[in-house]
């Protein structure tokens, strides 16, 4: 009877603990969760909502009224047709066919459901005020934005995220085609919903080769030092790599095959360091991973997720095969070389205010992962630099800025096997050592042809506007 | 001499019968709050709308009522501890309101208000048959055939959603498996305290395992893992041979974690697969399945701290949240801060429901008693745990919460093991009293 008793007792005890485990597993997770729960299409609340609630404006970094309601179920855009095109994925619509706009993603911020206690409520039936939302301020300069959009070849698709490297915040994010938020009527083609910037996963082509190169140098001791040949093209296992063009870059170092991005080299480089250590480092700059930040919604990229067979390391090696990244992520992976080897959250929201203007919460940078360490991140930055000075990349370099170095790499990304159909031009790079200006940034355009002649100098444009704006 | 008879182990009894005659001053107060909850939220729900609703409003008088009379009336018959009644009518009561404020028609909410008093006959008839039937060998062995064929009964009949162990007969239909629950319990009471030794427990424990594996063809998962877990625990208390318990609970996660991966290869078993896949990424999958996950989260967590509002929330959006997600409504409902404090009432019917089995005079009852919250404790802790998207949803239900018939009925008649077992310990406590009182004794505080 003793022992039984005894074991009663044991088994009570975990019986308890697991419901106190619970309670406390629920408590966090919807805690940390709840919000990103909640402002997603198919939550009904939302909708309901808005038919009762006044809702709170969506303010750019320079405090314009991006979306705006005066009265109980109507919503107003900015007025700008341009600026409003280059923003409609940064501000989403009320119909809930952007998954990443803001007037989603911060859904019950704008509507005041989050956060409000049953005395709130009780004080605003007893005052028989409407319910009023918060009012948010978001990262995004819609000046920045709107020159980004014109910069893009008329009728082009692509996009463009430009990031504060230090702090997370998106500065600009530009997805191609839009949609217009004040006119859901029009039609539009249906991936004109999707941001381009986070939704979309293109092959990054030869600005993966960043990730290679960061993998070879941790991998492969002396590879500094090392002669590499190149023929124009490597014929292996049946298939071939060629190099942009068909151009024989001949003997070069290591330096010299980035800043001209040999294809053959970095095939090989891949080859030599096998898949698994291919895409350990990948995964080290949060490749295959899931996302699940509180700003942003963004797709995981993938390398080397499904197969790895050699021919298909050989091909991840320059960024070709099933590789894929989102433009945004792709801009983080600058940004971490940048910043030391910090890899920082994303971040779209900056402010909750009353709509009195009281400031409520002001969202502080997060640290999102320690990709590589400082020192690596040095020679990346070297390479990347060397590029922009004497490699494919020249046409990013900024005239009159002596604030810091411009670094970047470009790619033109094969996404079919035919012949005739234009290369995805792409660019990503950063400011590097510019204390005021800590800027990354990706652009791609599809079908653009090379990165270095369509990318390159878009990013250039880009980025000296963002330096005259002082953001 | 006196103080010979008066010895320090009977003085401490008697301080202990003391101490509950006590404990029962603050029984009237916590009467009266679920009375006054369950008139308030019930009247609430009568004026929704701005519509009269008459058969609300007779639901807000007559729950109060009935578990007045149901506290009052059964420990007036038998001795039985009120505290674990007055929560379990809380939380019967807390259901037909929930169902009632959730959905946009109040007729589940009649129905299961309907069940409750079939349901409290359930719970006497289970206290009164532990309280004055001695269990023999004759008895269990009876109740296990009958066990036995109301568990193949239903494959003479056909499929509710993907499991198939429903009973239809005349309109109506029945879960055998809420029903076998608590006989499992008083057989497997009797068969794990006969002795330590293999042939005193291994039929019983061969007899779990077979309902376990009629279970599994019925594709009632649920229900095979709440059997399993009940049979080990109390295998484990009732023989003491906790490393062989701890054995069998190792080879049935090895061979569950094998017959999942292989799921999708066994005929009838595909959905397996598909419900483990949904667990894992409800939200990315662009999967039409993931809905009722989706829907209940969003539910959950909508609520806040203190809740969207009685009849405010929009639960109903959420699939099978009558019976399954009934925990997410009452989030939604109530909040989060009342959703802790349902958990909450479940652990105090644990401990109270624990405490009667560690101060019950014999094994067979220490280990019924035992069985019972055990069952119902886990059986909270799997559903929730399933809603709130710790573990992978099983289609058990909430005990007395949930609507169904079966399963209230099935709930009650296991807290009615429990409740009588409690109050032969109170019937042996005032015995003991008698006795310490004709030998002249008295109590001292």
């Amino acid at each position: 009877m003793k022992r039984i008793r005894r074991q009663i007792l044991v088994m009570c005890a975990v019986l308890t603990a697991l419901s106190l485990l619970t309670m406390l597993v629920f408590s966090l997770s919807v805690n940390a969760n709840g919000t990103r729960w909640l402002n997603r299409a198919q939550n009904t609340r939302i909708q309901e909502a808005r038919k009762t609630t006044l809702q709170g404006t969506v303010y750019d970094s320079a405090m314009t009224p991006l979306a705006f309601s005066s009265r109980v179920g109507e919503r107003e855009y900015l007025s700008d047709r341009e600026a409003r095109l280059s923003l409609s994925h940064v501000i989403g619509d009320q119909k809930g066919m952007s998954a990443a706009g803001a007037e989603l993603r911060f859904a019950t911020t704008l509507l005041g459901m989050t956060d409000k206690t049953g005395a709130d409520k009780t004080l605003q039936t007893i005052l028989g005020d409407d319910p009023v939302g918060y009012d948010i301020v978001l990262t995004v300069n819609a000046e920045l934005n709107k020159y980004v959009r014109s910069l893009f070849p008329e009728g082009a698709r692509g996009a463009c995220a430009i990031i504060n490297y230090k702090t997370g915040e998106i500065l600009s994010k530009v997805s191609l085609p839009a949609f217009d938020p004040a006119n859901m009527e029009g039609w539009v083609e249906d991936t004109a919903y999707y941001d381009r910037a986070t939704q979309f996963r293109y092959a990054p082509g030869s600005v993966f080769k960043i990730v290679t190169l960061s993998a070879a140098l941790e991998a492969i001791p002396g590879v500094l030092e090392e002669k590499f040949t190149c023929e124009g093209e490597w014929n292996f296992a049946g298939s071939v790599i060629r190099c942009a063009g068909g151009t024989s870059h001949g003997e070069i170092t290591l330096k010299e095959a980035f800043a001209k991005s040999c294809n053959v080299t970095f095939a090989s480089l891949a080859y030599r360091m096998g898949a698994a250590r291919l895409k350990a480092e990948a995964e080290k700059f949060a490749f295959n991973t899931e996302f699940e930040f509180d700003d942003v919604l963004m797709y995981a990229s993938s390398c080397l997720a499904a197969s790895n067979g050699e021919g298909e390391l050989i091909q991840a090696g320059f960024g070709q095969g099933t590789t894929a990244v989102t433009p945004l992520h792709m801009a983080m992976i600058s940004g971490a070389v940048a910043n030391g080897g910090v890899m920082m959250e994303p971040r779209l929201l900056k402010e909750v205010r009353r709509h009195s203007g009281l400031l409520i919460s002001r969202t502080q940078a997060k640290e999102y992962k320690t990709c590589v360490s400082d020192d690596l991140t040095r020679q990346v930055a070297l390479y990347m630099y060397e590029a922009v000075r004497n490699g494919t990349a020249t046409r990013a370099s900024i005239s009159g800025y002596t604030d810091g170095y411009i670094c970047g790499k470009t790619g033109s990304a094969e996404t079919s096997s035919d012949k005739n159909s234009q290369t995805n031009a792409w660019y990503t790079g950063f400011l590097y050592g510019d204390e005021k200006h800590p800027y990354a940034i990706a652009v791609v355009v599809e079908q653009g042809g090379s990165g270095g002649s369509t990318a390159a100098p878009m990013a250039a444009k880009a980025l000296k506007k963002a330096i005259d704006l002082g953001l | 001499m006196k103080m010979g008879l008066f010895s320090r182990k009977n003085d401490k009894k008697a301080i202990e019968a003391y101490r509950k005659l006590i404990s029962r001053a603050y029984e009237t107060p916590l009467l009266v709050l679920i009375m006054v909850f369950q008139f308030l939220s019930m009247g609430l729900m009568a004026f929704k709308d701005g519509d009269f609703d008459l058969s609300s409003l007779l639901i807000a008088v007559a729950l109060p009522l009935g578990t007045w009379a149901l506290t009052y009336g059964i420990s007036k018959l038998i001795h039985a501890d009120r505290g674990l009644i007055m929560l379990t009518a809380f939380l019967a009561g807390l259901g037909v309101i929930t169902l009632r404020a959730a959905l946009s028609s109040p007729a589940k909410a009649f129905s299961q208000a309907g069940y409750l008093p079939l349901g409290c006959a359930f719970m006497l008839l289970g206290a009164l048959t532990i309280h004055y039937i001695r269990v023999n060998g004759v008895l269990v062995w009876l109740l296990m055939a009958i066990c036995a064929a109301l568990m193949v009964m239903p494959f003479a009949f056909t499929t509710v959603s993907s499991a198939k162990s429903w009973i239809r007969l005349a309109g109506y239909q029945m879960q055998p498996s809420e029903f076998v629950k608590p006989a499992l319990v008083v057989i497997l009471a009797y068969g794990f305290t006969r002795g330590s030794r293999i042939n005193d427990w291994f039929v019983y424990a061969v007899y779990s395992a077979v309902l376990c594996v009629i279970l599994l063809v019925q594709r009632d998962l649920g229900a095979v893992l709440l059997y399993f877990m009940l049979t080990t625990a109390m295998f484990t208390v009732g023989t003491g041979r906790w490393k062989l318990a701890l054995a069998a609970l190792v080879l049935a996660v090895a061979v569950g974690a094998v017959f999942v991966s292989f799921a999708d290869r066994i005929p009838g078993f595909s959905y397996l697969a598909a419900r483990i896949e949904i667990w894992r990424d409800p939200w990315n999958s662009q999967r039409e399945d993931s809905r009722q996950i989706v829907q209940g989260l969003m539910s959950i967590s909508s609520g806040g701290l203190f809740g969207a509002g009685l009849g405010l929330s929009a639960a109903r959006k959420v699939a099978v949240v009558a019976s399954d997600y009934i925990f997410a409504a009452v989030c939604e409902e109530f909040g989060i801060v009342f959703a802790f404090a349902v958990i909450c009432v479940y652990v105090l019917i644990l401990l109270r429901g624990c405490g009667a089995a560690m101060s019950a005079r014999g094994r067979f009852f220490a280990l019924a008693a035992f069985g019972g919250v055990f069952e119902l404790t886990s059986q909270m802790l799997l559903i929730v745990m399933g809603n709130l998207h710790i573990v992978p949803l099983t289609g058990v239900t909430l005990p007395f919460v949930s609507e169904g018939g079966s399963s209230l009925c099935g709930s009650m008649l296991l807290m009615g093991l429990v409740l009588g077992v409690s109050a032969l310990n109170a019937k042996d406590e005032y015995d003991d009293l008698n006795t310490l009182e004709s030998r002249g004794g008295r109590l001292k505080l």
